[in-house]
């Protein structure tokens, strides 16, 4: 079965963790956390809403090229089966 | 031109059903199963119109969607349709049809006027001509617009109707030609769904044009016939004819425009069906069987009408039973030209095959052919339409021509080669590849799931293309694709693209009149890329999008350059792949369908009460209430003064409503808004901001706390649906160890907002079971009780500096609080106000509206609200880290403030500029909300202006777009009852925030 993509919809690379405590830390680290995205051209780890369902947040693999999508992730899978790469 | 009688057994048409049509105002007859074209080329007409730059007669050139010359019009009025090719208008009884070129004024306007340019008209031309001065450019782009050669735009509404259609497939197969559906009915045989799209109104592709072409035994035509009614056995393949593939994407989903009733009389058009229907398909597989489409070759004059594609021929001549000329002369590159003159000779007087290689191998020839090898069409002789050709004999070396025989003709046909139609392979961004093998840009076909069959990967005779479209079946249902471009030369085509030129125009580009020459120039004025030359000489830009064009562009640019083919590559293909109409596209999501309505329950009251109505995101909202006839201001002046005078009522249920719940609701409060929720008591209400985590502000409202681990909030009305998300993707991505649960309640409660001094009096009047006094009913609480009999929240809270309350009841009661409170309320002249009202009466107050006087950019302190932001808060809130950057933080960023005119009867434009007024220049910041005040008898505003707090009192001009300066002065953005006395109504009392 298909869902329609425009049932869901996309919420940024996936995976950025808010800094534990966020007052400690540099502008710099601050600013790396708001605004360095990867942007990559092809595989790329992201958020998905399914906005018009059940209104799950999850993780997919997309390649940014033909959106071909390779894999995707509840968000507690993701947080323990996709390894974080730091910027 | 002839029909041929009696009429081909290949042919389509039905000589017993008599059609009569009406062209440029002339009637003609035709046939069942005729096109336009083909029906006005068997009445003889050669001319469709006339080019655009320099107004030469152009016929038809090409088959079908290639079409490049002859465009018309079709009926008028709501069904009106501009820029149909004729080669694909399938022509019914009563059709009218005209030629946009055509009307004798119009080109008796044009051709002096552009006579005396024609020999500027290079490439470039309206660039370098018409862009000075810049200021007469509309005047020029006005009349060149009308010489364009192409239809009016419609002006009336589209009066016929669309629809769109989802399917899924496991096999999409593209072209329904002898290698769709051969492949189509093998992969039938193993019960895959199949779904097989067609663009004409009969399968079988170029069948019809070569029905000689044996296959075992038989012929192809009646191959395919005997397919055709093999796979209407097959349950599982469905077949849609006229139905284009226009767009291929990611994913294999492919998008078709199915024409339903465009073919059909007028009279029989059904008003309950849609005219065209957009597929949209998801396919496991697509095989791509679109078939390939023939070239010309360039020589002088290759424009006169009787001049086309070999192609073109053999349609009307064997489709159509049209004989285009008797004195047929076939200039050819490839084995293609022998086919096409063995099948006129059949039937003309005389065939001449004019062949610039020197030997032609695989084809026999019949014998009243003349063969001239080694020779090329040097130019074209004519005045309306081709009369005689001059043939010149080919150095293969220098590329020289000598001259050698002119010979009479009134048929000329070109075989320059075959494009394999890669246009959809395209889509998705994989681009053709230059095959010398195959003299063309062979499809790529590189994307998962995806195959290609037939001409479009090199197959034309017939017996090769079921070979291959059976190999390509198999390897889909066995799932191992492999590469698919046939490797033998593709009939023999000698690489040879444009005879050099004796003086004449040669055109490439027939539409947008681009000749061969005009290309070498671009190329000398340094627009060497393909995609330059593209751009700079409109090659390709037609709504044939230079299906004919492009490959003999390239060709020149590459010549030009001395480089290859593959190192000038194509220009990109994108959809669509033919002109697809906006109606199509937009299907039924126009009128009401277009955007979903929003209605409170309060709805049919406020129609009853004469409301008029804004948009606020979906909902419809009153905006004022005319009395008697007032304009807007006349309204906002009434409405207002009422309300800060007695009583005014709004219906404020399109706020957005979200309810929180769980035991770390407080906590969850906490993280999202700027101030503290820890102790909010069971029965207030709070104000909060919430802020993106740039520091900037994203909303505000009130939230009410209905127990300790249960909370309402409210948001904008426009920003309810992102602020829903917001929360969402917090709880569940970044603090899924917080236990609340958020349900959006927006519908279930509707809110009856009353405002005004004497809103306690008529609250008194309609409930009785709730202390209204102000030490029992403070400002910023709720209590629960029963509202005009109807179990309702109320709570005290204000957007106007008046005393309010508001009540929330279930929606389905709405309607009548609502009703029941404006009857209340005529003992205190209670008035209705709309959204302009409460903008006022929130602006008076200095209210910022989030979105309106925020943009993204404003951080709380900007906004003056920093009396909203905790500092003290244990986890750090959304946002709060930003506000310590070092440009959040400094000074001199853009603040809110209010603004006076000087004039006080000008009301500034919302959006305009604040100027410094001493340099009447240096931008300080813009208007971002601007009313006349009823209450103040004078225009206030509010601006984000930079270091406006500390800026009172200074001077400022506004300027509007017009060139209009106003003098202004920067001022407290609170205009109205600074000390919020009026907080309290007629009671006196402290304000407890």
């Amino acid at each position: 079965m298909h869902l329609e993509e425009e049932d869901f919809s996309y919420s940024g690379e996936a995976l950025i963790a808010r800094p534990n405590n966020p007052s400690s830390i540099s502008d710099d680290e601050w600013g790396d956390y708001l605004f360095m995205r990867k942007n990559p051209k092809g595989r790329h780890v992201e958020q998905w809403q399914h906005s018009s369902g059940c209104r799950k947040f999850f993780v997919i693999e997309r390649n940014t090229i033909d959106n071909t999508i390779y894999s995707s992730y509840t968000m507690i899978q993701a947080s323990k089966e996709i390894k974080h790469e730091t910027n | 031109m002839r029909r041929i009688n009696p009429v081909l057994p290949s042919a389509i048409i039905n000589n017993a059903i008599e059609i009569d049509f009406i062209f440029e105002g002339q009637q003609f007859k035709g046939f069942d199963g005729d096109t336009l074209a083909s029906a006005l080329s068997a009445n003889d007409v050669k001319v469709f119109g006339y080019s655009y730059k320099y107004s030469r007669p152009r016929g038809i050139i090409a088959p079908y969607a290639e079409e490049p010359n002859a465009l018309v019009s079709l009926e008028q009025g709501g069904l009106y349709t501009p820029n149909a090719k004729a080669t694909q208008v399938e022509l019914y009884q009563d059709l009218i049809a005209s030629a946009p070129t055509l009307n004798p004024n119009s080109i008796e306007k044009i051709k002096p006027l552009f006579k005396a340019f024609h020999r500027f008209m290079a490439a470039g031309f309206y660039y370098k001509t018409f862009m000075r001065p810049q200021k007469l450019w509309m005047l020029y782009e006005k009349v060149l617009r009308s010489f364009a050669g192409i239809s009016k735009a419609p002006v009336d509404f589209d009066s016929e109707h669309y629809d769109h259609m989802h399917h899924n497939c496991d096999v999409l197969v593209i072209g329904g030609g002898l290698a769709g559906l051969t492949a189509a009915i093998e992969i039938a045989k193993t019960e895959k769904s199949v779904i097989l799209l067609d663009e004409r109104p009969s399968l079988g592709g170029t069948t019809y044009d070569y029905p000689d072409e044996a296959v075992g035994s038989t012929n192809q035509l009646e191959y395919m016939n005997n397919i055709i009614s093999q796979l209407d056995t097959y349950p599982n393949v469905e077949i849609l004819s006229r139905t284009t593939a226009f767009a291929f994407h990611d994913e294999n989903n492919v998008i078709a425009n199915e024409m339903r009733q465009d073919h059909k009389p007028l009279s029989e058009r059904n008003a309950n069906l849609s005219r065209q229907r957009l597929h949209k398909i998801k396919a496991g597989h697509v095989l791509l069987a679109t078939g390939a489409s023939e070239r010309p070759i360039a020589f002088d004059n290759n424009d006169l009408p009787g001049i086309m594609l070999s192609t073109a021929g053999l349609s009307l001549l064997n489709r159509f039973s049209v004989l285009a000329g008797e004195q047929v002369v076939i200039f050819t590159n490839n084995d293609s030209g022998h086919t096409a003159a063995n099948y006129f000779a059949k039937y003309s007087q005389k065939v001449t095959l004019i062949d610039t290689r020197s030997n032609s191998p695989d084809v026999a020839l019949n014998g009243n052919v003349r063969l001239i090898n080694s020779s090329v069409i040097i130019k074209a002789n004519g005045k309306n339409s081709v009369s005689s050709v001059t043939i010149g004999e080919r150095d293969q070396k220098s590329n020289k021509n000598v001259l050698t025989e002119t010979i009479d003709a009134d048929l000329v046909l070109v075989a320059g080669g075959f494009n394999p139609v890669v246009h959809l392979d395209c889509h998705t961004g994989s681009n053709p590849i230059w095959d010398d093998n195959l003299v063309a840009f062979a499809p790529n076909l590189s994307k998962q799931k995806r195959s290609g069959t037939g001409a479009l990967t090199g197959y034309i005779y017939a017996t090769d293309v079921i070979n291959n479209a059976k190999e390509q079946a198999n390897n889909i249902i066995n799932n191992s694709i492999t590469a698919t471009t046939a490797q033998k030369n593709f009939l023999n085509t000698d690489k040879f693209f444009n005879v050099e030129s004796f003086g004449g125009k040669q055109f490439i580009d027939m539409q947008n009149d681009v000749t061969t020459s005009d290309i070498q120039l671009a190329i000398r004025e340094n627009y060497k890329s393909i995609e330059h030359i593209k751009r700079y000489t409109a090659l390709g830009f037609g709504t044939d999008q230079g299906k004919t064009s492009n490959v003999l562009g390239v060709a020149i640019a590459a010549q030009s350059q001395n480089l290859k083919m593959s190192e000038v590559g194509t220009t990109t293909f994108r959809p669509a792949y033919t002109p697809v109409t906006f109606g199509a596209l937009a299907g039924q999501h126009i009128n009401d369908l277009f955007d979903p309505e929003r209605y409170t329950p309060m709805q049919p009251s406020h129609i009853n009460n004469g409301a008029i109505f804004e948009t606020v995101g979906q909902w419809m909202r009153p905006w004022y209430f005319p009395n008697n006839g007032d304009g807007l201001d006349g309204a906002v002046f009434n409405e207002c003064l009422k309300t800060r005078e007695s009583l005014g009522v709004i219906d404020a249920s399109t706020l957005g409503k979200i309810e929180i719940h769980g035991p770390d609701s407080r906590e969850f409060l906490n993280r999202v808004y700027t101030n503290s929720w820890t102790k909010l008591a069971v029965g207030s209400c709070r104000y909060g901001l919430m802020l993106d985590e740039n520091g900037m502000i994203m909303d505000d409202g009130v939230t009410a706390c209905l127990s300790d681990d249960h909370f309402i909030m409210t948001t904008t009305t426009g920003g309810a649906a992102k602020v829903y998300q917001w929360l969402e993707n917090w709880l569940q991505t970044e603090w899924p160890e917080l236990e609340v649960y958020l349900s959006s309640v927006t519908d279930h409660f509707s809110t009856t907002a009353v405002v005004g001094p004497n809103s306690r009096e008529l609250m008194l009047s309609i409930c009785s079971d709730i202390d209204f006094s102000k030490e029992a009913f403070p400002f910023m609480t709720w209590r629960a009780g029963t509202v005009c009999g109807v179990s309702a929240r109320v709570m005290r809270i204000s957007f106007s500096g008046e005393l309010a309350y508001e009540i929330n009841v279930q929606s389905n009661y709405g309607r009548f609080v609502w009703d029941s409170v404006l009857e209340k309320g005529n003992k205190w002249s209670i008035v209705q106000y709309g959204t302009e009202s409460m903008h006022v009466l929130r602006a008076e107050k200095g209210y910022i509206i989030a979105g309106q006087d925020t943009d993204g950019s404003v951080s709380p302190i900007d906004a003056d609200l920093s009396w909203v932001v905790s500092k003290s808060k244990q986890f750090s809130f959304l946002g709060e880290r930003s506000l310590s950057r070092s440009d959040t933080s400094r000074v001199d960023r853009k603040q809110l403030v209010g603004i006076l005119t000087e004039d006080p009867s000008e009301v500034l434009s919302e959006g305009a500029q604040i100027l410094n007024s001493n340099t009447n220049s240096n931008m300080l910041g813009h208007v971002t909300s601007s009313y006349f005040s009823p209450t103040l008898n004078r225009s206030i505003a509010m601006g984000l202006v930079r270091d406006g707090l500390r800026r009172k009192g200074e001077k400022i001009i506004v300027a509007t777009a017009k060139g209009k300066r106003s003098p202004s002065t920067i001022e407290s953005y609170v205009f109205f009852d600074p000390d919020g006395l009026k907080m309290n109504g007629n009671e006196s009392e402290n304000v407890d925030g």
